[in-house]
This record gives C-alpha cells, sequence and structure tokens, in this order.
C-alpha cells in the first residue's frame, strides 16, 4: 500500500484492521481499534507533539525562524567556506575514527593533517597533484566535481607514485600493482572508471574535434 | 529556553512545550504579526502535522497487535536461530 502512495499512517492502519478481522473476527478487530486508537491519542507524554509543533509553527509565523538564520549568517557567513566548516568537523571526526586523512595529508608532504584546516586538506589532496594545474574551477560544474573525485581518488593512490622512495615503501606496497608508473592509467570497467569516461566525454569538445581533455583528467 | 529548562530540571518535557509554545505566541504578539490569517495557518498547519504524526501511531498501535497475533516475530526468530552462525549468531 506504501508503496502505491497510501500514506503511512493509513496503509498500517488498514493492513492491521484487516489482519486482525481475518484472524480473530470483527469484534476483537473494533475492540483493538477502539482501545488502541483512544489509547495512543490519550497518552499524556505524546501532547509535546502539537505543542512542540505548535510552537515551531508560531516562531515560524512570527519570523523568528528567520531572524535567527540572518543572525547565524551575519556571524559566520562572511567566513568564506562556512558550509565547509561543517564537513570539516566531520572530516576530522572521520580522521579521529580512521586515520586515513591524516596519511592522505602525509602523501602530499603536508605534515599530517593537524596543521590544516580541513578546507585545507582537500586542496591540498586536490590540488596535489604533480603537474599542480588548475584542478578547480572548470566550467562545467559536472566535470569539476568529477576532476575533485577524480583527483581525492588519485590521492589515496597516491603512494604508488611515491614509487623508491624509502620512507613511503609501506605505502607503496598497500597498493600492489595499483596504478604504479601510471600517473593516469586507461580506464576500466568500474563505477569509477565509468565516471572518468563521463567526464572525459563531457570535456570533448563539441562538433567533432578532438582536443586536450580538462587539466584534471 | 525549552531545551535548557529540561535539562535543567526546572521544566518536564510537556511543560517545556507549553512554555515554548506560549512565548512563540507571545513573540507573534509582540512582533505585531498577529493578524487572523496567521492564526488560521498556524492552528490549520499544526492541526494538519499533529493529525499525520497521530494517524501514524495509532496505525502503527493496530497493526503491532496483528503482527503478533499473526506470530510472525517468532518464527522470523525461530529462522535466524535456525542459521548455522554459532553460539554467538543466536537472536536469543
Amino acid at each position: 500500500m506504501m508503496a502505491m502512495g497510501v500514506p503511512v499512517g493509513l496503509a498500517l492502519l488498514v493492513a492491521g484492521i484487516a489482519g486482525t478481522i481475518a484472524m480473530t473476527g470483527w469484534s476483537a478487530a473494533a475492540y483493538t481499534l477502539s482501545g488502541q486508537a483512544f489509547a495512543t491519542a490519550s497518552y499524556y507524554e505524546l501532547s509535546v507533539l502539537p505543542l512542540f509543533i505548535l510552537m515551531g509553527n508560531l516562531a515560524s509565523a512570527s519570523g523568528l525562524s528567520r531572524d535567527l538564520y540572518e543572525v547565524a549568517h551575519r556571524w559566520i557567513g562572511h567566513l568564506r567556506g562556512g558550509l565547509a566548516v561543517a564537513d570539516g568537523a566531520g572530516l576530522r571526526g572521520f580522521r579521529g575514527a580512521f586515520g586515513i586523512l591524516d596519511r592522505l595529508g602525509r602523501d602530499h608532504g603536508a605534515g599530517g593533517l593537524s596543521q590544516y584546516a580541513p578546507l585545507w586538506l582537500w586542496r591540498k589532496a586536490v590540488d596535489g597533484d604533480h603537474r599542480g594545474g588548475r584542478h578547480f574551477g572548470h566550467p562545467d560544474p559536472a566535470i569539476d566535481r568529477l576532476c575533485a573525485l577524480r583527483h581525492a581518488d588519485r590521492a589515496i593512490h597516491r603512494p604508488a607514485v611515491h614509487r623508491g622512495d624509502p620512507a613511503r615503501a609501506d605505502a607503496d606496497r598497500a597498493v600492489p600493482g595499483g596504478h604504479r608508473g601510471h600517473r593516469h592509467p586507461a580506464p576500466g570497467r568500474g563505477a569509477g572508471h565509468a565516471a572518468i569516461r563521463l567526464g572525459r566525454a563531457l570535456a570533448a569538445p563539441r562538433g567533432g574535434r578532438r582536443g586536450s581533455p580538462p587539466s584534471c583528467f | 529556553m525549552t531545551i535548557g529548562g529540561i535539562y535543567g530540571g526546572i521544566f518536564t518535557p510537556v511543560e517545556a512545550a507549553g512554555v515554548g509554545a506560549g512565548f512563540a505566541f507571545l513573540m507573534l504578539v509582540l512582533r505585531r504579526r498577529m493578524t487572523g490569517a496567521v492564526i488560521s495557518h498556524v492552528i490549520r498547519d499544526t492541526l494538519r502535522t499533529t493529525g499525520m504524526c497521530f494517524l501514524i501511531l495509532i496505525g502503527a498501535s493496530v497493526f503491532a497487535p496483528f503482527i503478533a497475533l499473526s506470530g510472525l516475530p517468532a518464527v522470523v526468530a525461530g529462522r535466524f536461530d535456525a542459521l548455522p552462525w554459532g553460539r554467538r549468531g543466536r537472536s536469543c
């Protein structure tokens, strides 16, 4: 029923009543419906629901919500990457949990993530390619996003690029055969490679002329 | 205020909800936005959302006895227990 678009509560109610009628008869179903419905609606602790909903609606109607947002926007809205601050908190949490991002920072000679704000980490991860070219800011947002994803992926596999460095020997072993010696591997069949192929197709100039792909590919 | 009141032990959650709604109403009055249309919209919106929530709760409270009557939880638990997951894989 829910798949057909029936509201969740109604679907549960109808299924429950129909099932109870089929199994025990009308009287038990009527008793269940009346008793349970009344018991649920008269549950004291549930009275917070309409009150909080009313409070939210009143706050919205009085403009409190908009003003609170304006205050927050004026406090931290002028900071560039205000949204990334929240992402950064998440990144730091994940770093503490998995440690992979710290390694990411070291692989780019950054000396660890702790020296950087999270936004810096991603700039470092994405801009850290040997070519050092411009990777963000492609006029096509799809390509720009693919660039970021592609380089984030490459940054994770980056130890293979530093082959021969004793300090990164363990990292080299961690990626056996992966991208070793190939800075730009040919796309395979995986989903990530499909994204790369899509990016290359999007990057190809129209009109049949074969041009160079964007710098990140 | 409501969260602080709850955590500070000043209000129960129900009281905090009432106080919050009261202060929100006060703000509506002080900001001179209390018109008939606004009040009507707020009440209708509140009733609609509350009705939806309670319909789900009532539906769940009717659906749960049916599931218990059908014996489905016991069957599912039995099937899980029968899986060869060893001692640590038992559901109960």
